[in-house]
């Protein structure tokens, strides 16, 4: 692919459509935001990212998938299976477009006809299901729980701008500056913009630490302009962004301390009479005068400012609700709930001198730091000594300075501005603990850090957005997106290393038998035990890049099972197990097309219509198990149904019938040996070809896929209680550890896991059974292969042994005993396909290169046999 | 250049890009009680901003506009000369 660009953008965009489309079965299955959040987030960035090349059919039906799915996540539309299908058809013609992509760097000729439909169809939906779904019935979504944190100007300023309000928070994403995003810029631009508060997203690093290209900062912004207007002007960072229409109601939090002065009574019964009349200068004059005598930070003077402020303008309804907050009295039973929640005290009515520090855990610490100081200074010390200690506490009040409540501040700064008046200075910082609740509320109230914010705030504000925390808050993990011909290129030369390291252990011998100095040998030995230890680390390390969770195949599943049981009328529940398991990629892919053909043929020949299975007693509902494990160096799969099962009677006369066995063979198989037929090739038990399953491939593919990638596969099956096939894989086919054996003079490798075990059996106990030897192991009668017949060659000179080394061997679940002429040594290697013109050689699984620089066949036993 | 120090003065002026928020670090640094002049700067990108909030040095003068209001109003004011 000669665009980079594009080479960079088709891998993600298939990891996209692969989020967006779980994400739409997870939904299916269950109204989840989080869920509703990440499709959207999938299909937004697709188009967005799509939005680079000439490909705009793409681009135009990602954008209408993308515009339903704001309508759904708006409420306005209910996410209907038949949308799920069309968003998921859609995804699908996008994923066919961005192979299309890949190939030719083109889309088809068709797209633009296939997308004009498929626009059609989703348009359709968002209008039909637009108007017909009203607002009221979603429900109106709460105000967030920081709106009572931005500074109350702010707040009665969009009061009274009114109607439509927005409230909206902003975490850029910590890397964002890299992006050249200017968050603060983009928060300035927003429409209408009217209070803002800007806090940290979590611990601020100390000035030492500062890495100052990261991004930090959380934006917590009102807005009086309409959603759409906010949303489109945010639209590129809609995934850091949560969006809350709030009604001016929403605005009026009230917080501090509750004041149980008898006065406020008198207050109320006057405003309410002032509200009745609709004397609302009286009421506003009134509520002045009572804010001159009493203190502001109590939660009564909140309320009396927003009287104040509101006189003027708002309906009586708000006024009086604001008036019983101020009394205590019944509220007015109004039909809004929230405005009504809000004007409760906030939890407890924390006392006043937390709710000036546990805001800030800072300026807490900064107290107590000041705190030390002045015990500090109070401790007498000589003159010189005086000077220097002076000094030190002045740095750092000083450096306090910025964490502290401003009135505090501007009084320590005064007495730091005299250089020589210590007394000031440490007067000022002894009654440190007195001073703050008369201090702080008396200061205005700052966005960084305000004293009026009861401390749940903050804590609350990080909750809100919680689908958004997870991804910026957390770190995500960095992940490394690497050509995977690279990291094969380095697997390759890791192995040649474990290979090459291999010819040390020669050299040594040769040393030994050459010069005979075998303390030269032994040293070379050392060296050798050194490069074999950090050759098979990097072999490990390298393997484990290699490794991906069977996650990766599994996630394919529910979405196939779904479309699949829809198709048949079926319903059937997918249960996946292990899907953290973990294998090679190689391996992994290898085993992606067996396994669909195992689901499908579980969900169309074994698990019954749902008539079927209540009239045999099972629930309707069938249930298909993929499950995966680890065992030793092998990833097990298992398809499992509790579907009808295998009858093994028809799978015996149909493979008479065949001729896949004679009745002579028949006679002597046991039942689960007829259920395994069904992997000999031509075999098919259903007589009628159906869509899904059954075109002529059988169960032969699968196990042709499987035992090529070097596992084998098996199948067990109960009549009318369900099947389940069982797939062991190799964990990896990278470095395969072998044994070699002699046959004729020749030396031949087998891959050690083949190996069960080896054995001397003398030639008395070899017997022959019609043309096959066998011998008896443990009371198991093993057949017996001579490797040097099986490859044709000559006899090995001489008289026979008295006794055979015979190697026993598992090819598929048998045991079979091969004879060989000796066995060699153990090694791993790696064993490169045989090509060209030795492709189509029967018998040999490929070639490995030997320490000695010699040229090994390594046997594929199934072939021999 | 939008940066510019003038013995314990930091003073930024008009435009000050992401670029600037390094060199402005290693001077808040060098310079722990640098008073930060913004009378002249016309728009301070978000990591200028950041690296205030961290450094809180006193400010003179304040950016128009509500974010930098924002972002600086915990930062105590330069004492008037």
């Amino acid at each position: 692919m000669t665009n980079a660009l594009l080479a960079q953008f088709i891998p993600e965009a298939r990891e996209l459509l692969e989020h967006a489309g779980s994400g739409l079965l997870a939904l299916e299955k269950s109204q989840s935001a989080e869920a509703l959040d990440d499709i959207f987030r999938a299909v937004h960035t697709l188009k967005g990212t799509s939005g680079l090349f000439d490909i705009a059919p793409l681009t135009n039906l990602v954008h209408a998938a993308e515009d339903l799915l704001v309508e759904v996540r708006a409420g306005k539309l209910t996410l209907e299976s038949e949308i799920v299908d069309g968003l998921l058809d859609s995804l699908d013609l996008v994923g066919h477009w961005i192979d299309a992509l890949e190939s030719r760097e083109v889309l088809p000729d068709d797209a633009e006809a296939a997308m004009a439909g498929r626009v059609e169809t989703l348009r359709g939906w968002l209008e039909a299901g637009g108007p017909a779904a009203s607002v009221d019935t979603v429900g109106r979504q709460a105000a967030p729980d920081w709106l009572g944190s931005l500074p109350e100007a702010e707040r009665q300023a969009a009061y009274a701008a009114g109607a439509p309000l927005v409230a909206w928070s902003y975490e850029p994403d910590e890397s964002c500056f890299f992006r050249g995003d200017d968050p603060a810029h983009l928060v300035a631009q927003a429409p209408g913009l009217l209070g803002l508060r800007v806090v940290p997203r979590g611990p601020v690093p100390p000035l030492e630490a500062y890495d100052p290209v990261l991004s930090w900062l959380r934006f917590e912004a009102l807005c009086a302009a309409p959603l759409e207007a906010v949303s489109e002007h945010l639209r590129y960072a809609s995934d850091q962004v949560q969006l809350s229409p709030i009604e001016p109601e929403d605005l009026i939090v009230l917080a501090g301390p509750e004041d149980a002065a008898e006065m406020f009574g008198d207050f109320g019964v006057r405003a309410r009479a002032l509200v009745a009349t609709g004397a609302r200068a009286e009421l506003k004059a009134a509520a002045a005068a009572l804010l001159g005598i009493i203190g502001s930070a109590t939660r009564q003077a909140a309320a009396l400012r927003w009287i104040a402020a509101l006189a003027a303008t708002a309906d009586a309804g708000a006024l009086l609700r604001l008036v019983s907050a101020i009394d205590g009295a019944t509220p007015v039973p109004t039909p809004a709930s929230p405005p009504a929640a809000a004007l409760q005290a906030p939890a407890g009515a924390a006392p006043s001198r937390t709710s000036a520090g546990a805001e800030s855990p800072l300026r807490q610490r900064a107290e107590a730091i000041l705190a030390v100081q002045a015990e500090m200074l109070a401790v007498t010390a000589e003159e010189a000594l005086n000077a220097g200690r002076l000094a030190a506490a002045r740095t750092v009040v000083r450096r306090c300075l910025p964490h502290l409540a401003p009135a505090r501040a501007e009084a320590l700064k005064a007495a730091l501005a005299r250089p020589g008046d210590t007394a000031a200075l440490f007067a000022l910082l002894r009654p440190a603990d007195d001073a703050v609740p008369t201090a702080a509320p008396a200061a205005t109230p700052t966005a960084v850090a305000s004293p009026a914010a009861p401390a749940p705030a903050l804590s609350a504000a990080e909750s809100p957005d919680g689908g958004d925390g997870k991804g910026a808050g957390a770190g995500p993990a960095r992940m490394l997106r690497v050509d995977q011909a690279k990291v094969d290129t380095l697997m390759n030369f890791a192995a040649e290393l474990v290979v090459a390291k291999n010819g040390l252990a020669y050299l040594a011998g040769r040393v030994e038998q050459v010069s005979g100095s075998r303390q030269l040998g032994r040293e070379i030995k050392e060296q050798y035990a050194v490069i074999d230890r950090i050759a098979q680390s990097l072999q490990v390390g390298v393997m484990a890049i290699r490794m991906m969770p069977v996650s990766q195949v599994f996630q394919r599943f529910p979405r196939l099972v779904r479309d699949t049981t829809r198709k048949l009328g079926k319903e059937v529940e997918l249960v996946i197990q292990g899907e953290d398991t973990e294998a090679d990629k190689n391996v992994l892919e290898s085993l992606a097309d067996p396994l669909i053909h195992m689901v499908r043929n579980a969900l169309d020949h074994g698990i019954e219509t749902p008539a079927d299975r209540v009239a045999v007693g099972k629930p309707a509902r069938g249930t298909l198990r993929l499950s995966a494990r680890q065992e030793n160096d092998n990833v097990i799969i298992e398809v499992a149904d509790d579907g009808k099962g295998i009858d093994p009677e028809v799978v015996r006369d149909k493979a008479l019938r065949v001729g896949l066995i004679t009745p002579d063979q028949a006679a002597q198989m046991a039942p689960e040996e007829f259920v395994n037929l069904v992997f000999a090739p031509g075999f098919s038990t259903r007589e009628q070809v159906s869509d899904l399953s059954g075109r002529g491939v059988g169960m032969d593919v699968v196990r042709n896929a499987v035992r090529k990638a070097g596992g084998d596969v098996w199948l067990a099956s109960r009549l009318g209680q369900g099947s389940c096939v069982t797939v062991q894989l190799p964990l990896t086919m990278a470095v395969t550890r072998i044994v070699t054996v002699e046959a004729s003079g020749q030396q031949y490798g087998v891959a050690m896991d083949a190996v069960a075990e080896t054995v001397k059996v003398p030639r008395g106990q070899i017997h022959r059974i019609k043309q096959r030897e066998t011998f008896v192991l443990r009371d198991a009668v093993i057949p017996l292969v001579r490797l040097a017949d099986s490859l044709g060659l000559a006899p090995a000179a001489g008289a026979p042994p008295d006794e055979e080394a015979v190697m026993v061997a598992r090819v598929g679940r048998e045991r079979v005993g091969i004879v060989v002429d000796g066995f060699r040594e153990r090694m791993e290697v790696i064993v490169r396909p045989l090509d060209g013109l030795l492709a189509g050689l029967v018998g040999f699984s490929g070639t490995a290169l030997l320490g000695d620089g010699r040229v090994l066949l390594v046997l594929n036993l199934p072939d021999l046999i | 250049m939008a940066l510019e120090q003038d013995g314990a003065t930091l003073r930024l002026m008009g435009h000050c890009p992401v670029e600037e928020a390094e060199p402005l670090l290693d001077a808040l640094r060098a310079t722990p009680d640098a008073t930060v002049d913004l009378t002249g700067a016309a728009w301070l990108h978000t990591a200028v901003l950041q690296v205030l909030m961290v450094a809180a040095p006193a400010l003179r003068g304040r950016p128009d506009g509500l974010v930098a209001a924002a972002c600086l109003a915990g930062l105590p004011a330069a004492v008037a000369e």
